[in-house]
């Protein structure tokens, strides 16, 4: 499946193809831990890493800051 | 006189402005956003501020923790805001706390709003349990290289539908990755102008707002509660001591706080600066209240360190 993704930090969007079709999959593909993320789905909504991805949609990749 | 040209907008009014005279506000941590939010919230004319931090003035927070000046270095960051808030405006009351926010002390925090300016997620985890169990909205903040964001919880959702598989020890700090004073002033600036709409009665954003301030950008994100939510359903590992701890790594600088007993500064036989509050020499600052900050390499080196200076 493929997967349209915007990397927040990097302020870029690439296309990802996955396995799977959860949010944890593109984490994977990307090698990115999910314990430094929170993603948003195309609604701008922020989901957990099980929720489930359709073809072509987008998602954003969102570092948590911690710093103060 | 003092709020005439506050009072002159339309949203806030003289009604508003005694709302924020009668509010009480914590804001935890006094490092970039703290400072800063604490100096919009005593100029905005907040009635009483509790301001809580457990960490001193260094040469190098002067470049984004704007309140501090050159004569705070070595000096507890509560005391010397306190001092300075009281020169801005002395009709605010202002309680200044020297401490590391903990399970066992966090009942300080009696307020109407408390403002998130920690650097830490543990100390957010705490402040998410005690600020959902006793009903108290709070305001998270954030800020790392370029980016910040602000998010308001007032009981539909809370940090922990958000943020619960957070790993602390992989996430960037302001000493690996730096941070720009003019990010610190925009998340500051958005952090307060929210809590005055809470105080005032306006509508509120219920988004977590993103910023990038090298492309100006506001991104905003919703939020949804997760019913499987911990906190949520009312169970609080942390205000219960099952999670937290006594050592922790100061953020992003070589430096780890120990917690031990409280015990007399002037009986430790070690060079420093002494103060009411600590004695602060190249490796140590070690408080009166038994917290420890020490030059180690690792949580063990830290640990054998506090045992062979300063004792059990």
């Amino acid at each position: 499946m493929k997967i349209k993704v915007y990397l927040e930090e990097k302020d870029k969007e690439e296309f990802v193809e996955i396995d799977g079709f959860k949010v944890k999959d593109v984490l994977d593909k990307l090698n990115i831990d999910s314990g430094i993320v929170i993603i948003a789905n195309k609604d701008n909504e922020l989901v957990t890493n099980d929720y489930i991805l359709e073809e072509d949609e987008g998602i954003k990749i969102i570092p948590v800051i911690s710093g103060g | 006189m003092r709020y005439s040209r506050q009072e002159l907008f339309d949203k806030i009014g003289k009604e508003g402005q005694n709302l924020l005279k009668k509010s009480k506000v914590a804001v935890i941590g006094l490092g970039a956003t703290g400072s800063s939010s604490a100096e919009l919230l005593a100029r905005a004319g907040i009635g009483e501020l509790i301001l809580i931090d457990r960490d001193v003035v260094e040469l190098d927070n002067l470049q984004r923790q704007a309140l501090y000046n050159e004569d705070d270095v070595g000096n507890v960051k509560a005391e010397a805001i306190k001092n300075h808030l009281g020169k801005i405006n002395s009709e605010v009351k202002v309680r200044a706390l020297v401490m590391d926010l903990d399970y066992k002390n966090i009942n300080e925090i009696k307020a109407d709003l408390v403002l998130d300016c920690t650097d830490n997620i543990e100390t957010r985890n705490l402040l998410n349990e005690y600020c959902h169990k006793n009903r108290i909205p709070w305001i998270y903040s954030g800020v790392i290289g370029d980016n910040g964001l602000v998010l308001n919880f007032t009981g539909d959702y809370c940090f922990n539908c958000v943020f619960d598989n957070i790993k602390p020890e992989l996430l960037g700090t302001c000493d690996t990755r730096g941070v720009l004073n003019t990010i610190v002033k925009v998340i500051s600036g958005i952090q307060v102008n929210e809590a005055i709409k809470l105080l005032t009665k306006q509508d509120y954003s219920n988004e977590m707002l993103y910023f990038n301030i090298s492309n100006n950008k506001l991104e905003k994100y919703k939020v949804k509660k997760n019913n499987k939510c911990k906190v949520c359903n009312s169970i609080y590992d942390y205000l219960d001591g099952k999670k937290g701890n006594d050592i922790v790594k100061m953020c992003g600088r070589g430096v780890y706080q120990v917690k031990g007993r409280k015990f007399d500064l002037t009986k430790l036989r070690l060079e420093g600066k002494l103060t009411k509050y600590c004695l602060i020499n190249k490796d140590f600052t070690i408080f009166n209240d038994g917290r420890a900050f020490i030059k180690a390499s690792s949580e063990e080196k830290a640990k054998s360190l506090y045992s062979k200076f300063i004792g059990n």
